[in-house]
């Protein structure tokens, strides 16, 4: 399957180049260096404490860093902040906790930032919010605040709110890991989905059957840094690192 | 309900009242339309008009000193205006004492906590007494206004901190979920954090009010004479003086600050309860 999601342009859509971050003395992130190519499907995976949500967090400067630079979509993150909101525009997030606005319903939360972002009219912003809420299967749910929702419907709305800012690229953190079993696989189709029409995605996850079938490239991080990048065909049979064996191992059984 | 306001222009206290409590009842009850429209004209156009109406001197209306206003009518004034102010720039208050910007946050902190550390009564006896001879003598500004600018300021900074409150009970998870839409940070506030904040805290934002609402009798002490005020000046006037006005008029005064206050409280656990069957928090 990953041969039909084939990587059609060229161009890069994030580098990353010799980040590196810390918590106070702790270092979190150590000489980083990635390239994601636009409609490549990047998935990150790693043992707990390991750095891949603070590394996700750089792309769209939720975190920032010591050292190293980040170019999103051509457009390189510094301290300015009209640049930060301009490449928060273009890159959608999903948080594991959802990170929905519970004061608004589904259908507030996903035209909240095209009303006030992208100055959308709200008759316009709501039909672009029904369409990516049908798209994620729940156009019925719209009028409903996040708490009436159950976790896979309240993820799925988290996605559509930042696919209604028609985002270059999307990054999601563990978007499944904190849903009950049977509500991972609705969540993952919608990105299975999202992955065939060509969106360029960087995904931690661990569900390494999703990773499978989505992932042009797999990451493995330890302890802040980048150990293997590899295709995944490579990465799951024969891995070049002893730290990826030791953590499929662990991960497969 | 007038104070000394001469008695040929007390029909303009009386449009006033009128006009203010008419747009009063479409702004609290819940299912009237046109909320935002009715809070623009209540809070913008009101007060205005209100201000034109009450001092006059233009258009024909004569000009009405605020030395001469009284009762219900200063009550009135310093509460609308004390909470009409006061939470606003508590809210900016509140913020700027959360700021990244360390010169922000240390003039937040300091004025906060300036205006905590004096009691009201200094206030006022400062706006009244003092602040004049650190003024140029060329330099008039009305008495009620210098009480009102404090009156303000005080409640401002008690406002900030209630609000503060709110804000610290705001996960980070919803500043980030705000931020990776690229909303900014005037609209991640206003849009996201604020309503959320605000929300929890209307208790203690309504205790402020009441607070506020009852502390106008303060002002007695400096010459102004509000509704508990201009009470004491009605038992000296022997045309009206029974053995019982003292104890009726007492009983009347605490019977309105009592109905206020019970009002703004059961009108808060009303809105409360509304909004969180709304949300199934
Ligand atoms: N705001 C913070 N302040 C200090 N330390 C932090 C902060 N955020 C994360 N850390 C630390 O940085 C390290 C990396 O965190 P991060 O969340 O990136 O890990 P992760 O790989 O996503 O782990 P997990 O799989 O558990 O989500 C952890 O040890 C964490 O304790
Ligand atoms: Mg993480």
């Amino acid at each position: 399957m990953a041969s039909d999601m084939r990587t059609t342009a060229h161009e890069v859509a994030i580098e990353i180049i010799g980040l590196h971050k810390w918590f106070g003395s702790f270092h979190v992130l150590r000489e980083i260096d990635l390239k994601v190519m636009q409609g490549e499907r990047i998935v990150i995976c790693g043992p707990s404490g390991s750095g891949k949500s603070t590394l996700l967090r750089c792309i769209n400067r939720i975190e920032d860093w010591q050292r190293g630079r980040v170019i999103v979509d051509g457009t390189e993150l510094t301290n300015d902040l009209k640049t930060i909101d301009e490449v928060r525009g273009e890159v959608g997030m999903v948080f594991q906790q959802f990170n929905l606005f519970p004061h608004l319903t589904a259908l507030e939360n996903c035209t909240l930032a095209p009303i006030w972002v992208r100055k959308m009219p709200k008759s316009e912003a709501d039909e672009l919010a029904r369409h990516y809420l049908s798209r994620v299967r729940i156009p019925e749910q719209a009028d409903k605040y996040p708490a009436q929702l159950s976790g896979g419907q309240q993820q799925r709305v988290a996605i559509a709110r930042a696919l209604c800012m028609q985002p270059k690229i999307m990054l999601f953190d563990e978007p499944t890991s904190a849903l009950d079993p049977e509500m991972v696989k609705e969540v993952l189709d919608t990105i299975v989905g999202l992955a065939l029409d060509g969106m360029t995605m960087v995904v931690v996850s661990h569900e390494m059957g999703f990773a499978r079938q989505v992932a042009s490239r797999m990451v493995l991080m330890d302890a802040g840094q980048i150990i293997e990048v590899n295709e995944p065909e490579a990465f799951f049979s024969h891995p070049q690192h002893e730290r990826t064996k030791l953590f499929l191992g662990q991960i497969l059984r | 309900m007038y104070g000394f306001y001469p008695v040929s222009e007390q029909w303009r206290v009386d449009v006033i009242y009128v006009l203010g409590a008419v747009l009063l009842v479409p702004l609290l009850v819940p299912s009237v339309p046109h909320k935002g429209l009715t809070a623009i004209v209540f809070f913008g156009a009101f007060p205005m008009l209100a201000f034109f109406l009450l001092v006059g001197g233009m258009f024909g209306l004569p000009h009405v000193e605020t030395g001469v206003w009284g009762g219900l009518l200063v009550t009135l004034v310093i509460s609308f205006t004390g909470i009409m102010f006061s939470l606003p720039l508590g809210i900016l208050l509140a913020l700027g004492r959360r700021s990244q910007f360390p010169i922000t946050r240390t003039i937040c902190i300091v004025f906060i906590e300036f205006w905590r550390g004096v009691p009201l009564i200094t206030v006022l006896f400062f706006a009244t007494y003092m602040l004049p001879f650190f003024l140029p003598s060329d330099w008039r500004i009305d008495g009620l206004a210098r009480v009102l600018i404090g009156v303000v300021l005080f409640a401002a900074a008690y406002m900030a901190e209630v609000v503060r409150g709110g804000l610290q009970a705001i996960p980070r998870s919803q500043f980030e979920g705000a931020m990776a839409l690229g909303l900014g940070y005037w609209r991640m506030m206003g849009l996201v954090i604020l309503p959320q904040a605000l929300r929890l805290v209307i208790p203690g934002i309504v205790n402020s009010f009441i607070a506020l609402f009852k502390d106008t009798t303060l002002v007695l002490i400096v010459a102004i004479f509000d509704l508990l005020g201009q009470l004491r000046a009605a038992f000296a006037d022997p045309s009206w003086a029974t053995p019982v006005t003292l104890f009726t008029g007492f009983a009347f005064a605490g019977a309105i600050y009592f109905a206020g206050s019970f009002g703004m409280s059961r009108y808060a656990l009303f809105m409360e309860r509304r909004m969180n069957t709304d949300r199934l928090h």
